[in-house]
């Protein structure tokens, strides 16, 4: 017993351990999570995997092994226990028990016996004529029985569905995982399950359209290839939606074949297909080699906009004078739920489709960026949105460029070819050096030209980080607020005269301005990647399916019945033992007995010697 | 008798529309549950007759909101009553604010043995139940009022079954306080009650988490139905024995004497509450296991919560076989399940704060 509590106690403390330390995870995340150190240590005892490990198991095999001797050995004395009656007692022992009562009455032992019968009592007479046994409640000995058969027949179904007979079958050497990125096809014999393989949980990612007889099972940092004893094809995948854009439910129709006979189904989450002993799932989903077709922006204006056409997990090419880098698109997600704020509310929308891709140069470095398609509405106006980060463990940093009053982004465009014309920028420093009537000698205006046409070629080089340097370099610390406020000032002013045919034509309102020149500075932060325009695109899907059998389950489902069963007997089911002695001519002595006494069980034995007296009473 | 007439009357006139006009809303199994209800509703009534009153209360509270709303959300801003009294909102804050109150009226009970306070603590915590609950039906009305689509039982996130947790605990509380005849450890299950109150008013007010969500597919499931209340009468009836044992440790090492009901009262109550816990919380895990089956294809994948579950019933599994075959008493059963109340609310809120899986609905 003791034994078996300390295996009990191991059990738990390794189940909390499987929860803090994340279950299954690809080994390079533990590696790097504890370090070169700890890495292999961890692995030694299986912590990664800790609920198929082979210690685990032995434990639980124990502990169900240990739990059959025992009911095996208490079982025939219980039964026994239930069909006997207890001994009988002598007047003086009875004195001991908390509930013993002595009164007097004109109702002899027959009728004394037959209020304990109504009561559910069993009755025993004794050799002696005086003295009466009951009892009650002996089904809740069986409460034993049931709950600890219950503990056995769901470990036994848990065993059935655990991976116990891989586990023996790789430490013969028969099987072993595979942990090279191989097709399905090149996986070898030794990894591999045949269809008649007892129990398995395996996942099966198929694009739309895409067929397949077998899935996958992942071991440890590898995995298994399973047969499946049909050939499943993706028909379609698609999302339904709330009104607000939130996802209502995912949906698979997939066609199986299966012994020459084809099945149309369609799964979804909480309703899986089962066939043939096998159940299919509705596990996943991601992208399966979208078509996206797109338009390549230089955001300096450095070379014209040029068309692209891809598709998800596609690389492209794409070469500058001085570099070569490639494009790889990761993903394209139709659907954009987000908490949006208009009319100075929240509110939850879908903003449209963006797509993810990492933009790598030659020396294997990558950025990854996120582009939305649609501008994105904030404080009631709108912005092209596209995130950049250098690692996956960082967050995105957005470069916002404001979309024009037709939601459009070639004002921007315009915008910023504008800024970049020698033509305009000389032209419109002239105009605002007539304007200002403080100039009045021609060395100054000469002087204010230059310093301001230089002001300005900084902010187009670098932006306002290039502008904050110089003032650094060049000006005395107490001068330098009020020097970049009128730098600022300069710029914005030639920016807007520059671009006065845009708001003239009404394309953007002045306000767009001040949102154009944050963008084009923030653009030299976003890296090299060309802004990325998403024209038109055809969404295909992957579903992930999850693939179930499980003999085992009905097992589990038995055990649990019996579970709730036994604790039921146990706790709600009371044993009571009585003794009636007629120690002289209606003067009688009632001792109650229960294993389990309390306040309950008091008022129960009142009741019932309330009931022989009142009786006796009418 | 007329009480009885009026209660079976309007469970089976409610049930009996229900299933005549709301049944494309409902799936066999819902169906299924609707119709099990009738009875388990009934035999609820008579084994606690206090039921019948709140179920009454309830149905009349629930019945002028849906009177008030007139089929259309709007009106809870502009309509005096909706506003303040009867939208789901008031009504879970008007149980918010008569939790505390209760507990003070107990506290002073307690200490002053005043009679009247010991009735007033217990009416308090009778109207905070009666509006928690009908706070959840209105609530419940109120998603089919967004859509019918994201209409759907109010115990699908974190804020809602917080709520759901204060009224089964302070029901079972107020059933075990009719049964044992004593006020006297109002103030020591009302502590728990309270820090869950807490919880609900800095989630409404710092989170806004209070707002109706829709579904996500992983809950659209008869079995949340029955797998989330059951689970909740489980930590309910957990929390309530764990006051109970700090109370009868106080009163032991404490001199407590005089404001606590006997050693003996207490101990029986730790048992009760904790042997119905335990059955409540057993059949929630099987259900749990069973809908997993169905949800995620496999009835158990060790995820964090399953397995925190399972040390949760491993823990009170020992403290019954304790009690009832090793004949155990006293201090140690008392911090025993004590501490359980911490096992207990790691796997209840720990789990979603500090570990990942897929019970991730109820993120902060």
């Amino acid at each position: 017993m003791r034994f078996a509590i300390t295996m009990l106690s191991i059990v738990a403390i390794a189940s909390i351990i499987g929860t803090v330390i994340k279950q299954s995870e690809p080994y390079n995340n533990y590696l790097i999570q504890f370090g070169q150190f700890w890495f292999p240590v961890f692995e030694q005892f299986d912590l990664y995997n800790i609920y198929q490990a082979f210690w685990f198991l032995i434990i639980l095999l124990f502990l169900v092994v240990s739990t059959t001797l025992c009911v095996s050995r208490n079982t025939p004395k219980i039964l026994k226990d239930i069909k006997k009656f207890q001994s009988s007692l002598t007047p003086s022992s009875m004195k001991k028990f908390r509930n013993y009562y002595e009164f007097k009455t004109y109702k002899n032992l027959e009728e004394i016996s037959k209020i304990f019968k109504r009561q559910g009592f069993q009755i025993k007479k004794s050799n002696n004529p005086s003295l009466v046994i009951a009892k009650k409640g002996t089904l809740q000995k069986l409460g034993y029985i049931f709950t600890h058969l219950a503990i056995i027949v769901i470990s036994v179904g848990g065993i059935l569905d655990g991976n116990l007979l891989f586990k023996i079958q790789q430490t013969l050497g028969i099987k072993e995982v595979e942990t090279r990125n191989l097709k399905f096809s090149e996986v070898p014999f030794k990894s591999q399950l045949n269809e008649n393989n007892f129990s398995y949980r395996a996942t099966l990612m198929l694009n739309e359209q895409e067929k397949n007889d077998r899935a996958l099972i992942r071991a440890k940092d590898g995995y298994l290839v399973q047969h499946l004893p049909f050939e499943i094809k993706l028909d379609k995948f698609y999302i339904e939606h709330y009104s607000t854009g939130q996802p209502k439910s995912f949906l698979s129709d997939i066609r199986i074949q299966h012994n020459g006979q084809e099945f149309l189904k369609t799964i979804s989450v909480n309703k899986p297909v089962s066939i043939d002993g096998v159940t299919i799932y509705q596990s996943d989903f991601q992208d399966g080699g979208s078509r996206l077709s797109l338009t390549l922006l230089s955001l300096f204006d450095e070379f014209k906009p040029t068309g692209l056409s891809s598709e998800v997990y596609k690389q492209n090419e794409f070469n500058t004078d001085n570099e070569n880098y490639v494009f790889e698109f990761d993903d394209f997600r139709e659907f954009n739920i987000f908490q949006v704020k208009t009319n100075n509310a929240l509110a939850t929308k879908n903003i449209g489709p963006s797509v993810v891709y990492k933009f790598r140069n030659s020396s294997g470095q990558a950025l990854e960026y996120q582009t939305y398609q649609n501008p994105i509405p904030e404080n009631d106006k709108f912005y092209f949105m596209s995130g950049m980060r250098e690692d996956l463990q960082s967050e995105f940093r957005f470069l916002r460029i404001p979309a024009d009053n037709n939601l459009e982004i070639s004002s921007y465009q315009m915008f910023v070819k504008n800024l970049k014309s020698d033509v305009l920028i000389k032209k419109n420093i002239n105009q605002l050096i007539n304007k200002s009537s403080f100039l009045v000698d021609e060395a100054a205006k000469k002087t204010f030209q230059q310093n301001t046409y230089d002001i300005f070629q900084t902010f187009l080089q670098s932006g306002y980080s290039g502008i904050a340097s110089v003032i650094e370099k060049s000006i005395p610390l107490e001068n330098q607020e009020t020097v970049a406020e009128s730098y600022i000032k300069i710029i914005y002013f030639l920016a807007e005269t520059i671009n006065q045919d845009l708001i003239k034509n009404q394309l953007i309102d002045v306000s767009f301005i001040q949102d154009a020149l944050n963008a084009y500075s923030d653009s030299f932060f976003y890296g090299p990647s060309p802004f990325v325009i998403l024209n038109e695109y055809e969404k295909i899907y992957a579903s992930g399916l999850q693939l179930t059998k499980d003999p085992g389950k009905i097992w589990v489902y038995i055990g649990a019945l019996f579970l709730v069963i036994g604790i039921f007997c146990m706790i709600y089911v009371q044993e009571v033992r009585v003794w009636i002695i007629e120690k002289t001519k209606n003067n009688y002595a009632i001792a109650f007995a229960s294993n389990r006494e309390h306040i309950d069980f008091d008022r129960f034995c009142e009741n019932i010697v309330k009931k022989i007296n009142i009786k006796d009473k009418t | 008798m007329t009480l009885s007439i009026l209660y079976i009357a309007s469970i089976l006139i409610a049930a009996g529309y229900s299933l005549i006009n709301f049944t494309e809303f409902m799936d066999q199994y819902e169906i299924g549950i609707l119709i099990l209800s009738i009875p388990s509703f009934i035999w609820l009534g008579f084994f606690w007759p206090s039921f019948k009153k709140l179920f009454l209360t309830v149905l009349i509270l629930l019945l002028s909101a849906i009177y008030l709303f007139q089929g259309d959300l709007v009106n809870q801003q502009s309509n005096f009553l909706l506003k303040y009294f009867l939208s789901s909102q008031s009504l879970i804050m008007w149980m918010t604010f008569f939790f505390p109150l209760s507990l003070l009226t107990y506290i002073y009970h307690s200490i002053k043995d005043s009679m009247f306070f010991g009735k007033l603590g217990t009416n308090f915590s009778w109207i905070a139940i009666t509006a928690g609950f009908s706070g959840l039906m209105v609530r419940w009305y109120e998603s089919y009022l967004i859509n019918l689509d994201v209409g759907h039982i109010p115990i699908s996130n974190l804020y809602e079954v917080f709520v759901l947790f204060c009224l089964i605990t302070g029901s079972m509380y107020l059933y075990y306080e009719h049964k044992s005849e004593t006020k006297k450890l109002g103030s020591f299950v009302l502590i728990i009650i309270n820090a869950a109150v807490a919880f609900i008013l800095w989630y409404t007010f710092a989170k806004s988490a209070d707002a109706i969500q829709p579904l996500v597919p992983a809950l659209q499931s008869y079995w949340m139905k029955i797998h989330v209340p059951s689970n909740f009468i489980g930590y309910g009836a957990f929390s309530i024995s764990a006051m109970i044992a700090l109370a009868y440790l106080l009163r032991n090492s404490f001199g407590l004497k005089k404001i606590l009901p006997s050693s003996y009262v207490m101990e029986d109550l730790m048992y009760k509450s904790i042997a119905v816990g335990f059955i409540f919380f057993t059949i929630a895990t099987i259900l749990g296991a069973i809908w997993a089956a169905e949800a995620w294809g496999g009835y158990w994948s060790w995820d964090p919560k399953e397995t925190w579950a399972l040390i949760v019933w491993l823990n009170y599994a020992a403290w019954l076989h304790l009690r009832l075959v090793k004949g155990l008493r006293g201090d140690i059963l008392a911090w025993w399940s004590l501490i359980g109340l911490l096992i207990t609310t790691f796997a209840f809120i720990g789990v979603n704060l500090f570990l990942s899986g897929l019970h991730s609905y109820g993120e902060l």
